[in-house]
């Protein structure tokens, strides 16, 4: 990995207006991500992830503060709710994007490829009407890696699906990150998720929005399953409890960074 | 597309059927009392329109009519279409052609005929597109931009964020989320415009359905204004059963 700063936030600050005059969702916020890095944003419901990622993609404006993102930059964001054009088939809605950036040939191996991988090859003629939640979900994502993006943000993209499919698209995304090389922001509720897929867990407090801790995960990796379930199981001499109501940090016997929600 | 006749459509039509009947023969009763000139029998009506039709007056003039109409409503669906556009942009554009929109919209289409009839003549085409254009352009242009307040802007967000071009967003975005209200704001709009076109015909042209009308009138036939009442009637039955109400699933077929 170089250490090239791709998208860095630098003391940005956002408030929203509401009943009460305003709500400061982001103050003096910082955050570096480097060049193919995978960073995940944890944190409770509501404490601002959306906001960071929809300032990144350039679709809410920032009222004070940096943004350092080169906008000749390919990126992807794949959206909580899949924003699908009803009027295209699953096919088409990936061409849509794609036709801006890839040749129509390869555009069409790389979509195969990914729709295939997705398990949803016979749907690619389907209108997103006929598709369910969480094929949508999953073709959002796809849509998401079919124009080989440079930064790639994600807002829970993975929250309505199940277990079995969840892991199989983390090896998905993985898979196609090792390919294309991308830099990833992603946010989760999950921490486990995030865990598995991030180089780092950025851990949010509540609004207005700061890091509360920083997990760089251990290198190499190994990020299947079965390494994961061991992670899982609760390790109780080295705990170390950050004083947060959502999140405690554990460390496990062997070196591993994890973390995991409080089960009280 | 699958079709299907249910209990309640066949009722429906046995009905109407019913109902078209008697309106039938209480019209050839009624026509019994009167002479042909005030009230033709439905014989005669069918005698005037089997005449029409072999004379070749019914197919020409109907085909000149269509012509005309398609014509006059498009042009009005496309600058409606492009002015909604500029005004959803600009609120300065908003304020200063609202007024006017209003004023075309309130003006009784009989003045723009006679200005019509004034400014082009008895112009075989001019004087009956410019009605149409102007009868139903302030209502394309009110239709289309409450339409498009009605697109999903998330759709729209999505595409800019993948630096889709802005002509790619309006014709596979803004469009196809204008189809579903386009197509039932046509069929009123459509109604309006043949209506528009006959009235035109009737007084500021040489050919077409309501130049055919004025000469029947002149010459006190009776027969044939009713023979083209029928034709009329429809021709508006099949554009909105035949043409329009198809087109509808077919177009909507995506939205299971």
């Amino acid at each position: 990995m170089t250490n090239k700063v791709v998208l860095e936030f630098k003391g940005i600050s956002k408030s929203f207006p509401n009943k009460n005059g305003s709500l400061q969702v982001l103050k003096d916020f910082s955050l570096t991500i480097r060049k193919g890095e995978i960073v995940a944003l944890v944190g409770p419901s509501g404490c601002g992830k959306t906001t960071l990622l929809n300032i990144a993609a350039g679709l809410v404006e920032r009222d004070s503060g940096e943004l350092v993102l080169d906008r000749e930059k390919r990126l992807a964001y794949v959206f909580q709710e899949p924003r699908l054009l009803p009027w295209k088939t699953v096919d088409e809605n990936i061409w849509f994007v794609q036709e801006q950036f890839l040749e129509a040939e390869n555009a069409r191996l790389l979509r195969n490829r990914l729709l295939e991988k997705a398990e949803l090859s016979a749907f690619r003629n389907a209108y997103p009407a006929a598709l369910s939640g969480g094929m949508k979900q999953r073709v959002e994502l796809i849509r998401a890696l079919s124009v080989e993006p440079e930064v790639l943000l994600m807002d829970e993209p993975f929250k309505s699906l199940d277990v079995a499919l969840r892991t199989q698209l983390w090896d998905l995304l993985l898979e196609e990150h090792e390919r294309q090389g991308f830099t990833m922001l992603f946010s989760t509720h999950d921490p486990g998720e995030a865990m598995i897929l991030a180089d780092r867990v950025v851990i949010l407090t509540d609004k207005p929005t700061r890091i509360m801790h920083e997990v760089v995960m251990d290198e190499p990796r190994d990020r299947r399953l079965q390494q994961f379930d061991v992670a899982l199981s609760p390790i109780n001499s080295d705990t170390l409890t950050i004083f947060d109501p959502f999140y405690s940090i554990h460390c496990s016997h062997n070196g591993r960074n994890a973390v995991f929600p409080r089960n009280d | 597309m699958r079709i299907s006749i249910s209990k309640d459509n066949l009722k429906q039509g046995i009905t109407g059927t019913a109902g078209l009947l008697a309106v039938l023969i209480f019209w050839g009763v009624l026509a019994q009392n009167y002479h042909p000139l005030i009230l033709p029998s439905p014989q005669d009506t069918l005698t005037a329109l089997v005449n029409l039709h072999e004379s070749g007056t019914l197919w020409l003039n109907i085909g000149i009519t269509l012509k005309r109409t398609v014509l006059g409503y498009f042009l009005a669906l496309l600058g409606g279409f492009f002015l909604a556009l500029m005004l959803r942009s600009s609120e300065l554009w908003q304020a200063l052609t609202r007024p006017l929109i209003t004023i075309i919209q309130v003006i009784p289409p009989v003045i723009w005929l006679l200005l019509a009839v004034i400014w082009f003549g008895i112009a075989d085409d001019l004087t009956p597109v410019f009605l149409i254009f102007i009868v139903t352009f302030p209502m394309t242009v009110v239709n289309m931009s409450a339409s498009l307040e009605s697109i999903d802007t998330k759709l729209v967000e999505m595409a800019r964020l993948y630096r889709i071009p802005q002509k790619k967003i309006i014709t596979q975005i803004y469009l196809p989320s204008l189809v579903p209200q386009l197509i039932s704001n046509i069929s009123v709009g459509v109604s309006f415009a043949w209506k528009s076109t006959i009235f035109a015909e009737y007084m500021g042209s040489t050919s077409g359905v309501g130049y055919a009308l004025s000469v029947a009138n002149a010459n006190l036939e009776t027969d044939k204004l009713f023979a083209w009442a029928m034709v009329l009637v429809c021709v508006m039955l099949f554009c909105e059963y035949g043409i329009l109400r198809p087109m509808e699933r077919r177009v909507m077929r995506w939205s299971a």
